[in-house]
């Protein structure tokens, strides 16, 4: 095969980059000549520029990093200068920038979690601390509204939340969102009128799906805030019903009543029904 | 903060993330399907460029490779990413075409 002149251009290219892609374009290449998608002197031409495109690159990245060393040289010397004259008074916040996890998965290098690894209801931590829990739905922190102010969430997508947005959110009509109900697979379903009805061509079948056989103890749920309530119900996997209702001795959020009561066995993934207190006016979006 | 892959001249990149959002190819079909959808065909050295850049972002992935064929696919964060690119355009699109209307 006349390759010469391809692999002559493939040469050009930064060794890093040719290690990583060099034998894949080859390969690419051959399968265009073969099905007469382009010439062969086109595929040479299309090398070069890419060669150039690809040195260019890797010379502007060698820069930006150049550029970043010398912000943290100066960044040091500022520090250690600041260090000695004691400018800086201690007081800075403790935790800005700690790393958000969410349901243990960590966050990519570019800050996305890979969801197909994170479970239906997650605990959310921060620096190792457990901030709250969240129902796999609906929220997003995209780069317009970062993880901390999650301003404007968006549908489809789940995200690390912090609790005081949770509350906001489960069982709640959420303004460019919709309806968010607390969890969302099957096996969250609850454990009572399990059945589904499928239609097919004038055939109607009824299916049951059986309780599971294993028990679960009821926890005290009564005072406690809405989220970590719907959280320690997810760990025993028990789902949540929510009734909101007014209450001038329980704060806002927290749970008023439960049923069944505390200690009850029940089935797993059987709802249990809590009332969590509201302000007396209607529920509105911000603290 | 536009992710790394498809900041600046990056159409070329929201070509191949909108191919691999129907399912993974590999170069040959990554090309016919761009020429399919979007009329522009891409040669191998553009294509390549595009999915190293790419895949330093973390927005596709490749899979193992199958005789002389090397398919890639589309990651979690690469299908936000897309999504919210094309959101953004069609949003701008959408502000353009009603002014066009407008200004005849």
């Amino acid at each position: 095969m006349e390759a010469r002149p391809l692999r002559w251009a493939l040469a050009l290219h930064p060794r890093a980059w040719r290690q990583r892609y060099g034998q894949e374009l080859l390969d690419l290449s051959e399968e265009l000549l073969t099905a007469h998608e382009t010439t062969r002197s086109r595929l040479v031409l299309g090398l070069l520029a890419s060669a150039l495109a690809e040195r260019t690159r890797a010379i502007l990245r060698m820069s930006r990093l150049a550029v970043l060393t010398s912000f943290v040289a100066v960044l040091v010397v500022v520090g250690a200068v600041a260090l000695i004259t004691g400018v800086f008074a201690p007081g800075t916040p403790a935790h800005t920038g700690s790393a958000m996890t969410v349901g243990g998965v960590q966050p990519s290098k570019n800050g996305q979690i890979d969801l197909r690894a994170v479970p239906d209801f997650v605990k959310v931590s921060s620096g190792g601390e457990l901030v709250g829990y969240e129902p796999r739905a609906f929220v997003f922190p995209s780069a317009s509204s970062p993880v901390n102010s999650p301003v404007s969430p968006k549908l489809g997508a789940v995200g690390p939340v912090y609790a005081r947005n949770l509350k906001t959110l489960i069982g709640h009509e959420y303004p460019g969102i919709g309806f968010v109900p607390v969890g969302t697979s099957p096996s969250d379903q609850p454990c009572v009128n399990e059945y589904t009805i499928s239609s097919d061509g004038g055939t109607t079948t009824t299916s049951t799906i059986a309780c599971p056989t294993t028990t679960e103890v009821v926890p005290n749920l009564v005072g406690m805030f809405l989220p970590t309530a719907m959280g320690a119900l997810s760990e025993v996997s028990l789902n949540g019903e929510i009734t909101y209702v007014h209450s001038a001795s329980t704060p806002v959020g927290h749970i008023i009543s439960q049923s069944p009561a505390p200690g009850t066995k029940v089935h797993a993934r059987m709802a249990i029904h809590v009332v969590s207190s509201v302000p007396a006016t209607a529920p509105t979006s911000g603290s | 903060m536009t992710t790394d892959g498809i900041r600046g001249s990056s159409d070329r990149s929201i070509l191949v993330l909108t191919s691999l959002a129907g399912g993974p190819k590999h170069g040959y079909a990554l090309i016919k399907d761009i020429e399919d959808f979007a009329g522009v065909k891409l040669g191998p050295g553009t294509l390549y460029g595009c999915l190293a850049k790419l895949e330093e972002a973390g927005l596709v992935e490749a899979l193992p490779s199958e005789a002389r064929r090397h398919p890639y696919r589309i990651t979690q964060s690469g299908i936000y990413a897309v999504e919210e690119r094309l959101s953004e355009s069609a949003r701008i699109a959408k502000i353009g075409l009603k002014r066009i209307a407008g200004a005849v």
